[in-house]
């Protein structure tokens, strides 16, 4: 690969991610939500193989955090049972003033479980395609 | 056949979906059904949830189950994809 692109992708790689962070955790202030932020810190992966050819983050690390950002985001849906309402119900307690970054109750968290699920699989989505080109 | 077969498919698809267009209400006309939902969410969103981002506060508090849906189906497709290449490789021997 071209020495320019292996040295943007480096540069741009910690904006892409700081960008896509910022998408997840503010998503219940501003525009953005945990697809959106997924798919930012997904693309940043994707950039730097492609640049690179070489695998960021590997194939075993992604499938667990895949794994693991499912379970939790069902996990967290059984508060609201536990707390004695509905499944994924909200924590009214937590709810907070409107526009401050710990607000909304479990919306954050449900974001940042979604966004940690959706870049995870998009990764593996780009892994498998690529290995598919390399076997054939 | 099969691609006569297929062509009669589509075209029968795609016969629903130009009806299902025809009957949409003309752009800017107003809302058909009963709009109280989305009016109950835009006014109510910041005091029942918290969150500012009304969307956030629908896709992620009022209908969160959806998004767990979404996320159910992504896995799903996931799976699909990592079943159908690793199959593939495999027939061919490597």
């Amino acid at each position: 690969m071209h020495l320019v692109l292996q040295t943007v992708a480096k540069l741009m790689l910690p904006f892409l991610q700081l960008y896509g962070l910022y998408l997840i955790f503010y998503g219940h202030i501003s525009p953005g939500g945990g697809f959106a932020g997924g798919a930012v810190i997904a693309a940043g992966f994707i950039l730097y193989a492609l640049a690179h050819d070489a695998e960021l983050v590997s194939r075993r690390v992604a499938d667990w955090l895949n794994s693991l950002a499912g379970i939790i985001l069902i996990l967290l849906g059984f508060v609201g049972i536990i707390r004695g309402s509905a499944y994924m119900f909200n924590i009214p307690e937590w709810r907070g003033q409107g526009g401050q970054l710990f607000s909304g109750g479990l919306i954050p968290l449900l974001a940042t479980a979604i966004g940690l699920k959706v870049s995870s699989a998009v990764v593996m989505l780009y892994y498998y395609l690529v290995g598919e080109k390399k076997n054939v | 056949m099969k691609k006569i077969l297929a062509g009669v498919v589509f075209l029968l698809i795609g016969a629903v979906f130009v009806l299902m267009v025809a009957e949409m209400p003309a752009f800017g006309s107003p809302c058909p059904v009963d709009p109280g939902v989305s009016r109950y969410y835009l006014e109510n969103a910041l005091a029942d949830t918290g969150a500012i981002n009304s969307v956030s506060a629908i896709v992620l508090d009022y209908r969160s189950s959806d998004a767990l849906g979404a996320v159910a189906v992504l896995f799903a497709g996931l799976t699909a994809v990592a079943a159908t290449l690793i199959a593939h490789s495999r027939k061919e021997g490597r």
